[in-house]
């Protein structure tokens, strides 16, 4: 079998909230809070944990209808209340791991309320399936992506 | 390599693939580099919005342009291409979205205790 290696990318996102910095900490922290506006809500849910604490653990799994079965297991390596959060997660689909990543989100008063940083560096692994099969074309690879931003 | 995904450059990318003209655009240089002439007659598009539809791909990151003599040629970005580009596009667009949906829970909140 053919190896195919990791690529790495890394990405800053940055949010202004009208709330101070001990509020939007605290809606990472509390999972009942967590729950409303992360992705564990979402739709084909079938377990959800979060252990909001240092080496603690967060757990989202999610099973499609189709079939397939998404994990996602995170590890909070860092917590400081209204300051900052670093946690290392995994995705995988159907056991085949597609991304490790880690990530730091830092919070700082802002005139608004608080300015959020979150930096994510990501491990691009082998088990995406449009890894293994080559790309034929642009239209194809066009259709991928427009399908896959739509997608959320 | 470091990357910033802004919602104003997702609603660039978007933008550009909304148009069935600017899809014909890229399908037509998938099969190769093309100048704005070469691509605007089989494609029954007048020069000037061929020009527009092109300068709106560039901006939207799939297309990249350079110019020799007096001729600039066109080609697909193939960064826009990139699995790993997608898969990351879509990733921080899922997050943005999360990140809306914080804004709206804290607003909630901050109103719920001036009650």
């Amino acid at each position: 079998m053919k190896h195919t290696p990791s690529t790495h990318t890394d990405f800053v996102i940055e949010r202004e909230f009208a709330a101070t910095p001990e509020a939007v900490f605290q809606a990472w922290a509390d999972p009942v809070a967590k729950r409303l506006w992360s992705d564990c809500h979402a739709e084909h849910t079938t377990d959800y944990s979060l252990d909001f604490r240092p080496l603690g653990r967060e757990t989202h799994r999610v099973a499609y209808p189709d079939g397939r079965v998404q994990q996602i297991e995170k590890v909070f390596f860092d917590i400081v209340a209204a300051r900052r959060i670093v946690f290392a997660y995994d995705i995988r689909l159907d056991a085949r791991p597609l991304s490790v990543s880690l990530v730091t989100v830092e919070f700082s008063p802002s005139r608004r309320g608080t300015r959020m940083v979150y930096t994510e560096q990501l491990a691009y692994l082998d088990g995406h399936e449009d890894r293994a099969r080559r790309l034929h074309g642009t239209q194809e690879s066009l259709d991928r992506l427009v399908h896959s931003l739509s997608r959320h | 390599m470091r990357t910033t995904t802004d919602p104003a450059r997702l609603d660039r990318m978007f933008f550009a693939l909304s148009d069935l003209q600017r899809r014909g655009i890229l399908e037509a240089l998938s099969n190769g580099p093309a100048s704005v002439t070469e691509l605007a007659g089989p494609l029954g598009m007048a020069l000037p919005s061929a020009v527009k539809h092109l300068a709106i791909l560039e901006q939207g990151g799939f297309v990249v342009s350079e110019k020799a003599g007096r001729v600039r040629t066109y080609q697909v970005d193939p960064k826009a291409f990139d699995a790993m580009q997608a898969w990351v596009a879509k990733h921080q667009r899922r997050l943005h979205a999360q990140f809306d949906r914080l804004d709206a829970y804290l607003a909630e909140q901050k109103t719920r205790a001036k009650r």
